[in-house]
This record gives structure tokens, C-alpha cells and sequence, in this order.
């Protein structure tokens, strides 16, 4: 390497040439932090786009509705499962054969031990389930989600799931959990025997 | 001296690696500052001789670090070095930078360029009268941005042929051919220069 050869006409050079400021490094990361300027969007749509999701996976099976977790019938289990593994809600699939009926039942189980529960005091206050009505909201806040996972901005994939769930009209006993690998899934606090510790 | 180029290489992409890996599987996103802390003034100065402008200097900088960061999991280490990789990307940002900004760059007499003894403009860069040295410098800011940067890379950051072919796309056989008329242009110059014209 002819590391001296041109050493002097380099330093001719380099003193000609603009140097990088000191604060470099700090504003290429502030450039890479989520934009706190769009923290009020990101909640609202978090409720649009979660509890949408949630809407369709609490409500899909309109009849005998158990308090068990998440019941669906096997036959939708393809496109809601498309959907819930776009949005890492649930993992663990389960064929359950229901007690009540003769109906084959998916039940929606976290995915490894040691799950933590939410406790998101600070989640923003949302629009309520009403918003869940117009279909434009719902597209807008499943791009949101997937701009999200796409640019890897975990905590505010996160932001968008847990405010929608808070959102959502659901019975009392039902809990959103996250695993330590960020997965969320739906559990029914009064039958403690579906959740695997 | 280009093996102990790579050796060096190799052994700073695996610290490199490291990190990335860190960014991307843990979610690491400080971690990212640490590249920048490493590259950031090498690719502040690769930017710098391609654009006139501070200001636009250290903009372009910025968005070559913003986007290496977006486009991290496209990296591929068994193409070259991280450093290569975010040259390329800060090159074409470059290029796009220059499409828009008209200047004009050192006038050349082809006719007296082919006259140019091929012996004498090779050894142009090997000077260290102070005042050739300052006349190279005039010349080579004179030069086309993509030209500037060929000679800051190849005599300054003292980077094989192989290695910019790779970032500007091009093959080593094309800028050894570039390199060679770049310095019969300086040559040109100062000749011109020192006799008045």
C-alpha cells in the first residue's frame, strides 16, 4: 500500500475539503428514530387497525360463542390466519373439539412460556369500536401495521396493536399477552387451563 | 499490499457483521450509531468530493446513513464490506444529486490530451513541489464530480480498482482506462498553468 506516496498531496487535498461536524452521528440517529411529530396518528390508527382485527377474530362465529379463547370455525382459519400472521397476533393453532358442539374449533394459544402481561396504562384513549365501520380506516391502518413491521419499528407495531385491543369491545376475562419473541395472542382469564406456562 | 488490504478488511467486516446483526435481530437501533461513528467521516469525505455544497454534503451524508439503515437487511456481507456497501448507496445518491446541479468542469483539448506522453502525465501525481501540489489541487476540484471522487479513492483513500468498481458499478479495467485520462486532463492543467495560459 503506497500509504505515504501521496501523503502530502493528500493533506493539500483534505485541508480544502469541507470537515463533518461534531454532532455527526447524532443526527443520523435522530433522522432514524420513529417521528414523534406522527405519535398522535399512530395511536389512532393502532385502534383502527388492531381492534379490526380483533373485531373479525372475536366476532366471526356469531353463534354459540364460548368464553374460551378466540373460538373460530375451521373453515376461516386460512384467510384469518393470513391475516393474524401478517400481524404476529397469534401463532400456536390448535383443532380443539368443543365440549357444547359438534363444531371443530381453533383456539389461539401463546406461543412459548414465561408470557407477560400487558399493563399498558399509558395506551391513548381511541374512537371506540364505531371506526371499525368504515373499511377505509381498517385498509389505512393495516398499511400502517405493515409499513411498521417492513421498516422494523417494533414499538410502534407494538403501540398499534395493544391501543386497538384496549379499544375493542371484549368481555372482561379476555387478556392480550405478548411472549418474550413480540407475539401477541388473545387469553381467556377464566379457564387458565388453555394457557400453557 | 492488496492482500493485507483485504486481511484488514475481513477482520473489520466481522466486527461489522457483529453489529448488524445486533441492529437487526435485537432490535439493537443505538448499535447503528456505532457504524456511523466508524464510517461517518470516511463517507463524509467520499460525498464531499463529489458535491460542491456543505450544506448539501452533509444532507447527502445524512441520507446514505438514513438509508443503509432502512435497507439493512438487504445487506449482504458476501458481496464486500459493509463500507463498500454505503459507498454504493451514498454514490448513486450522489449521482441523482448531480443530474440536478449544472456546473462546469475543466475544459480539456482532446487533440493536446493524446499528445500527452503517457510516462509523464502517469507520474503527475507524484509530486511534492508545493506549488504543482496546490495547481493538482485547483485541477482535481475542477474535475466532474465522478472523476474527483475516482482520484480521492484511488491515490487518497487508497482503495483498489476492484473495490470502487464495485461501488460505482463499473469494472477496474474501465477506471484504470478513466484514471489514465484523468491524469493526462491535470497534467494539461498545470502544464497550462505554469506557462501562463
Amino acid at each position: 500500500m503506497e500509504d505515504k506516496k501521496y501523503s502530502k498531496l493528500k493533506a493539500y487535498f483534505e485541508a480544502t475539503q469541507p470537515q463533518m461536524p461534531t454532532d455527526f452521528t447524532d443526527r443520523v440517529m435522530e433522522r432514524i428514530k420513529p417521528r414523534r411529530r406522527l405519535a398522535w396518528l399512530y395511536p389512532t390508527i393502532a385502534a383502527v387497525a388492531a381492534s379490526a382485527l380483533l373485531f373479525l377474530t372475536l366476532h366471526y362465529n356469531n353463534s354459540n360463542v364460548e368464553p374460551a379463547v378466540s373460538p373460530m370455525v375451521a373453515q376461516q382459519q386460512d384467510s384469518i390466519a393470513k391475516v393474524e400472521d401478517k400481524m404476529y397476533i397469534a401463532h400456536h393453532v390448535q383443532s380443539v373439539q368443543s365440549p357444547n358442539t359438534h363444531r371443530t374449533k381453533t383456539v389461539y394459544k401463546p406461543k412459548k412460556a414465561s408470557v407477560k402481561r400487558l399493563a399498558s396504562p399509558e395506551t391513548p384513549d381511541t374512537l371506540g369500536e364505531g371506526i371499525w365501520k368504515q373499511k377505509e380506516n381498517v385498509v389505512l391502518a393495516l398499511q400502517m401495521l405493515a409499513e411498521c413491521e417492513a421498516a422494523g419499528e417494533q414499538i410502534q407495531r407494538n403501540t398499534i396493536v395493544e391501543a386497538a385491543f384496549q379499544s375493542t369491545l371484549k368481555p372482561h376475562h379476555l387478556q392480550l399477552v405478548v411472549s418474550e419473541s413480540g407475539d401477541y395472542t388473545v387469553v381467556d382469564d377464566s379457564k387458565p387451563s388453555i394457557i400453557e406456562l | 499490499m492488496i492482500d493485507a488490504y483485504i486481511l484488514v478488511m475481513k477482520q473489520q467486516d466481522e466486527k461489522d457483521q457483529q453489529i448488524i446483526d445486533r441492529v437487526l435481530r435485537d432490535g439493537q437501533q443505538a448499535d447503528f450509531a456505532l457504524l456511523v461513528d466508524r464510517y461517518g467521516a470516511r463517507l463524509f469525505a467520499f460525498v464531499a468530493t463529489m458535491v460542491s455544497c456543505r450544506e448539501d454534503v452533509e444532507e447527502l451524508a445524512q441520507d446514505s446513513f438514513v438509508k443503509a439503515y432502512r435497507q439493512l437487511a438487504q445487506y449482504d456481507a458476501r458481496r464486500g464490506s459493509f463500507y463498500t456497501w454505503l459507498r454504493c448507496i451514498a454514490y448513486r445518491l450522489c449521482l441523482n444529486y448531480i443530474k440536478r446541479q449544472p456546473e462546469v468542469w475543466l475544459e480539456t483539448d482532446e487533440q493536446m490530451l493524446n499528445a500527452i506522453p503517457d510516462d509523464e502525465a502517469d507520474s503527475v501525481m507524484d509530486t511534492n513541489d508545493d506549488r504543482r501540489i496546490s495547481l493538482l489541487i485547483e485541477a482535481i476540484h475542477r474535475l466532474p464530480p465522478t472523476e474527483r471522487m475516482l482520484v480521492q479513492q484511488h491515490y487518497f483513500e487508497q482503495q483498489p480498482l476492484a473495490v470502487i468498481a464495485v461501488v460505482t458499478d463499473t469494472d477496474a479495467g474501465t477506471l484504470a482506462t478513466r484514471l489514465h485520462r484523468i491524469r493526462k486532463k491535470l497534467y494539461q492543467y498545470i502544464i497550462q498553468k505554469e506557462h501562463g495560459r
